[in-house]
């Protein structure tokens, strides 16, 4: 939870700090401003490439790739999907936004 | 062009004793000199279809090598590279191996221009394989094999690319082949010179099967990979030739490099290029020719 008790918003780093290889299959990730490597599934890729490009919390984010990935929406998505998040922050693939 | 092999012994002795030789090795220039009694014959025998080059010119490394004593410890040989010594001085009867991983060495440490990978590469109708390995695994022998098999030999330690491009630089060196591999290709090429034997090393027993005189020749021809072979030996494992996914070879390659994080971004986009052109396999064998002919029908297919 971020401040004033409202959910966090996440959005992805600028596409430019990223290059892919093996998109569509097994994606793997180029992060240029730390010059890592990451091997990520489908769904993380799908985040960072479209559903993050605009600010969303976690369950903007979970219904967005429940709904990109033709899937059903399992009701612990959205802290599956919070997770992911926080990982990814800790890599420096997402950052918090301020609340509007 | 003048060879290793067209100096006269006794030349070639004397000249590497004194002021050295330049000896071209696939994309490097080496200039060589040793003073070690025994060294000049064996050494001259596994190179002796390597370019010999002038001294004019600004060599890639200067590689020396020259007796030591120690009161416990006797006789010993000290490799340096442009006057540094890498490592502790080593025993004199195996100078030949502490020379031939000394090159390995300045490979390793000093040539970042490229991505290096620990595999060996050998090429077909304009084709590479690449054969990526941990030490143990069976590499170098199943290189060896290949190299005599119809295969060119483009390197048995390095498979070294030019940032962005899949091709293959070839840098064709002796093969170090260990323990139990020597007879093993004593009797798989029976025909072949192989340098002296060198007991008590840290790798074992070590002799060194020269490369093949077409694959020095044509060492400026670079090669695109087509496939991506990871082998394992395994006593008595039935031959196994299984197809992997592009992710996993990726992360086998990238994990395989010796720079791969010293690029960054260049290693990256080479691997991804390999992984997108070549087919990737995953090879069990316990028999050489087994493992020799599924790979021909690889390439053949």
């Amino acid at each position: 939870m971020s401040d004033r008790g409202r959910p966090a918003r996440w959005r992805a780093v600028a596409q430019s700090e990223f290059a892919w290889a093996n998109e569509g299959e097994a994606p793997v990730l180029y992060h240029r401003r730390s010059g890592r490597t990451h091997f990520v599934n489908a769904a993380t890729a799908l985040l960072l490439q479209e559903i993050l490009l605009e600010p969303k919390d976690a369950g903007e984010a979970a219904a967005a790739l429940a709904a990109g990935q033709a899937a059903p929406e399992e009701t612990d998505l959205p802290e599956q999907v919070q997770a992911i998040l926080l990982r990814l922050e800790e890599l420096g693939l997402v950052e918090r936004v301020p609340q509007p | 062009m003048r060879t290793v092999g067209s100096l006269a012994p006794a030349s070639f002795a004397s000249l590497l004793a004194a002021e050295g030789l330049g000896v071209r090795i696939g994309p490097f220039d080496f200039h060589v000199r040793a003073r070690v009694s025994g060294l000049a014959q064996p050494l001259q025998d596994l190179y002796r279809d390597y370019p010999l080059l002038d001294r004019e010119r600004v060599f890639s490394a200067h590689v020396a090598m020259r007796e030591t004593w120690r009161l416990r410890g006797g006789r010993r040989v000290r490799f340096s590279v442009d006057g540094r010594t890498p490592h502790d001085d080593m025993p004199r009867g195996q100078a030949l191996a502490v020379l031939e991983w000394g090159l390995n060495l300045v490979v390793a440490l000093r040539f970042h221009g490229f991505l290096m990978l620990h595999a060996a590469a050998v090429e077909r109708n304009g084709r590479a394989l690449l054969l990526p390995a941990a030490p143990g695994h069976g590499k170098t022998t199943l290189c060896a094999a290949l190299a005599h098999r119809g295969w060119r030999l483009l390197s048995d330690e390095f498979g070294l690319l030019r940032p962005g491009s899949p091709d293959i630089v070839p840098v064709p060196r002796p093969m170090p082949l260990k323990n139990e591999s020597i007879a093993v290709m004593r009797a798989f090429v029976p025909e072949a010179r192989l340098g002296p034997t060198i007991t008590g090393t840290i790798k074992g027993t070590v002799a060194h099967l020269p490369a093949p005189a077409a694959s020095v020749a044509r060492a400026a021809e670079e090669a695109p990979v087509a496939w991506v072979v990871f082998p394992r030996w395994e006593a008595g494992a039935r031959l196994a030739l299984e197809p992997i996914g592009a992710a996993e070879a990726f992360l086998a390659i990238a994990s395989n490099a010796f720079n791969y994080e010293t690029l960054g971004e260049p290693a990256f986009d080479t691997v991804r290029r390999i992984t997108e052109g070549a087919r990737c396999y995953r090879l069990v064998y316990a028999d050489l020719d087994e493992a020799v002919a599924a790979l021909d029908a690889l390439a053949g297919g």
